[in-house]
């Protein structure tokens, strides 16, 4: 999978800007000018030789608060992933094997959570856990793990239907080694592409909870606080929010890119893993297939 | 996701432009926009807070303040001292009603009153210390029995402490009366509530003081982010807006009328502290801070133009403003360092936790956060909604905490909301000292038109904040943005009145 999935074009662009990400979260912090906490007499400036995209609203170098931002943007990013993908997957899959009053409560708590409205459930819950970064990171996988059983359990339901799987189990194969087996090879591929779309929503999600000052606390800098906080000067720094937002997009936008790839490179079976040019072929139908199946 | 809402909802607001037309010119409708979210609509829970600007245009007091600050009639038409000046018996206007048709009479006094003093989550319980029983001697006069000798009961009654909800409302239901249902006697009436989101008030035509009412309608959008709310002017969605400092050249610059000076609505900016909890239990650490934080700095970055540095919660020029104050802790983060290395302590060893209301004073605590850390004292900083804060806060059990007010109608009630047991904003309650006890019954007994009330009032403000546990750290002026169309409301300190103010059509 991982061949054909380098030979497209799109995936190749999203691993190279995750690349520059992972870079830049790695090395942001050593690479930042300045101090990012210390304030200077120097507010709201423009870019210039010393600040090459200016100062915030107490002086601050906005160049390393958005270097020494990345790693708490990114990392927390993929605690709510993992976080998403732990809850949702391993449930979604058990749902289907471990008798109905399991997959009653599971499907009844998991129709629960999405109904939730998101914003108000990660206010309520961050009221009752404590505002901080692990609870902010528990409340936004929590509400993101329903997509992972939905798609898990999805899977899992067409694979254990299938005749091979009903073999194994005439034959006398435990329930664990079928899922092991064939259950893992069938789900892998579509959660991976969850995974990275949750990645990319997860990134805008904390940034959205750092607006409403839920999770990171200040003077700490992460992409979405910074652009939170320059939306309050845009009279004296129209451009601000510029630097962060082009940041955010671009990681959002890699981890889109990343999951379309995978989708076009696992194919319609999503177990047996296509060539490139099958692959190329499954994104051309997936692009000209109308939006809604129900319009002509 | 939701920033990006909030750009585009900007974008589009300033895509219509400059234009002055809409908005309710034609309708004579303040279309009011602000960021503020208030959290109850019941006065006796709110308090004597800036949320009293939304509470005025619905509650009317039993009196209210003229443009000179002197206290005038309104639901009541005068008041009397006993000679001992511990009794004032007031009297009421006749024939009067609350906006459910229920008579404005004494017995609604006395039962807010007592409301005030008992009621469970009352915000002006210590405001009303000193008021120790009313008592109804007819249908329109009632009694108020004071602990000591105190003329500063007529404005304590005014506007923002002694707004007059309907007796029938609260006794049948409180809850609904503060969250979904306010009724009082002022001159609008609600007619839909959206919590968190707006109120429309319509004018009330059986308001004491109606003749003097032309608006017809005011609708207030709240929790508006605060970059849409010049936008929002421009594209005509509002007509008056509370705007932040930042945005005020930005309005000037688009061509709003911009109220704002001390002389109308001020905030003062500041930390407290809970004398009660490690490490302010050792004065010398509160000397500490007091000498670590640099005024100038906060009104210099958050001020935009409209900040003063004070080391006093009032704004220069205001009655209660101690001009000896200013020199008693100056910025000098030598002198803090030498205080704190003489009473023991190494650098970093005092630390503690910075309190505040995520999204109001999150710069406020980053700037205090780096001048205390120049002193080698350590802080963490622990924003959080208003709810989870308003606990801590007033439940006193916050160890230190970032706040602001706007002042009281009573100067007196400004220094005992900070300085007495019970004030809302002493963070140290129970604790009071001795000096200021002192000072405050000196000022109580002295009448407001005596030569010896500024003095007298002065000397309790220096006494309360010498030995109280607020550290100040910059008191401000705040900006309304008005479309010119609208008239000018009075300016009166800390108060939006609507009286008199008209719309002028055809702009």
């Amino acid at each position: 999978m991982i061949r054909t999935l380098l030979r497209l074009t799109s995936a190749r662009v999203a691993l190279a800007l995750l690349a520059i990400i992972a870079l830049v979260t790695v090395l942001g912090p050593v690479l930042a000018p300045y101090d990012p906490l210390k304030g200077s007499g120097r507010t709201l400036a423009g870019p210039s030789g010393k600040h090459w995209l200016g100062t915030d609203y107490i002086g601050r170098d906005v160049l390393s608060r958005i270097l020494a931002g990345a790693p708490l943007s990114i990392v927390s990013t993929l605690e709510v992933a993992g976080i998403a993908l732990v809850l949702g997957t391993i449930p979604g899959i058990l749902s289907v094997y471990l008798g109905s009053a399991f997959e009653w409560l599971s499907l009844r708590v998991v129709d629960t959570f999405i109904a939730l409205p998101f914003l108000v459930f990660a206010v309520a819950m961050t009221a009752l856990l404590g505002n901080g970064i692990t609870q902010a990171m528990i409340v936004v996988g929590m509400l993101i793990a329903p997509v992972f059983y939905r798609v898990s359990r999805a899977a899992t339901m067409s694979v254990a239907r299938s005749q091979y799987v009903e073999a194994a189990s005439i034959a006398g194969a435990s329930t664990a080694w079928i899922v092991r087996s064939h259950v893992w090879s069938k789900v892998l591929p579509s959660v991976a592409v969850t995974l990275a779309q949750t990645l990319g929503i997860g990134l805008v999600v904390i940034s959205s909870l750092t607006f409403l000052g839920i999770g990171i606390q200040p003077p700490t800098p992460t992409w979405g606080g910074i652009l939170a906080s320059d939306l309050g000067y845009l009279a004296q720094k129209p451009y601000a929010p510029v630097f962060p937002t082009l940041l955010i997009l671009a990681a959002v936008l890699a981890c889109n890119l990343l999951a379309d790839a995978i989708r076009d490179a696992a194919g319609e079976t999503g177990r047996a893993l296509t060539g490139a040019k099958t692959a190329r072929t499954n994104r051309a139908r997936r692009l000209a297939a109308p939006a809604d199946p129900a319009q002509p | 996701m939701f920033t990006a809402l909030v750009t585009a909802g900007a974008l589009l607001a300033g895509c219509s432009g400059g234009s002055a037309a809409g908005g309710g010119s034609g309708s004579d409708t303040v279309h009011w926009g602000t960021k503020q979210i208030p959290v109850a609509w019941d006065p006796v829970v709110t308090g004597s807070t800036a949320a009293t600007n939304y509470l005025t245009p619905i509650y009317e007091s039993l009196f209210t303040l003229d443009e000179k600050r002197e206290v005038k009639p309104a639901l009541a038409e005068g008041y009397e001292y006993n000679p001992a000046g511990d009794k004032i018996t007031i009297r009421l206007r006749p024939g009067l009603t609350f906006q459910d048709g229920t008579p404005v009479n004494a017995e609604a006094v006395k039962f807010n009153i007592d409301r005030i003093k008992s009621q469970q989550n009352s915000a002006l319980k210590g405001s009303y210390n000193n008021v120790k029983a009313a008592t109804v001697i007819d249908d329109r006069t009632v009694r108020l029995d004071l602990g000591q000798q105190d003329y500063q009961i007529p404005r304590l009654l005014a506007v923002r402490g002694g707004m007059l909800p309907s007796k029938a409302a609260a006794q049948a239901d409180p809850v609904k009366l503060s969250q979904t249902a306010p009724v009082g006697a002022g001159p609008f009436k609600v007619v839909e509530i959206v919590p968190e989101s707006k109120i429309v008030l319509e004018k009330w035509d059986g308001y004491w003081d109606a003749a003097n009412i032309h608006v017809k309608r005011i609708e207030i959008n709240f929790g508006i982010d605060a970059s849409t709310l010049v936008p929002g002017l421009q594209s005509g969605v509002y007509n008056f807006a509370q705007i932040d400092g930042a945005q005020i050249q930005q309005a000037r610059s688009a061509g709003f009328d911009i109220l704002a000076g001390v002389d109308r609505q001020w905030g003062s900016t500041f930390l407290s502290l809970n004398l009660n909890k490690a490490p302010f239990t050792d004065p010398k650490v509160v000397e500490a801070i007091r000498y670590a934080v640099n005024p100038a700095e906060f009104a210099d970055k958050l001020g935009f133009g409209k900040g003063e540095p004070t080391h006093q919660p009032f704004p220069k020029g205001h009655p209660a403003y101690v001009d000896a104050l200013e020199a008693e802790h100056p910025y000098n983060p030598a002198r803090a360092r030498e205080i704190l290395a003489k009473a023991g302590y190494s650098d970093g060893e005092i630390s503690f936790e910075i309190g505040g209301v995520a999204n109001n004073f999150d710069q406020v605590a980053e700037v205090l956060q780096e001048q205390l850390k120049a002193v080698g004292i350590k802080t963490t900083i622990k924003l959080t909604d208003f709810a989870n804060w308003g606990k801590g806060y007033y439940g006193k059990t916050l160890a230190a905490s970032v706040f602001g007010y706007v002042g009281r109608d009573s100067h007196v009630q400004a220094l005992t909301e900070h300085y007495d047991t019970g004030g809302v904003l002493n963070l140290s309650s129970p604790y009071t000292s001795a000096p200021f006890q002192q000072a405050l019954k000196a000022v109580r007994a002295t009448p407001l038109d005596s030569p010896d009330y500024g003095p007298r009032l002065q000397a309790a403000a220096k006494a309360g904040y010498e030995n109280g546990s607020t550290v100040s750290l910059y008191t401000y002026a705040s900006a309304i943005a008005k479309k010119k169309s609208l008239s000018d409301l009075p300016a009166i300190d800390g108060f939006l009145s609507w009286k008199g103010v008209t719309f002028t059509h055809g702009d």
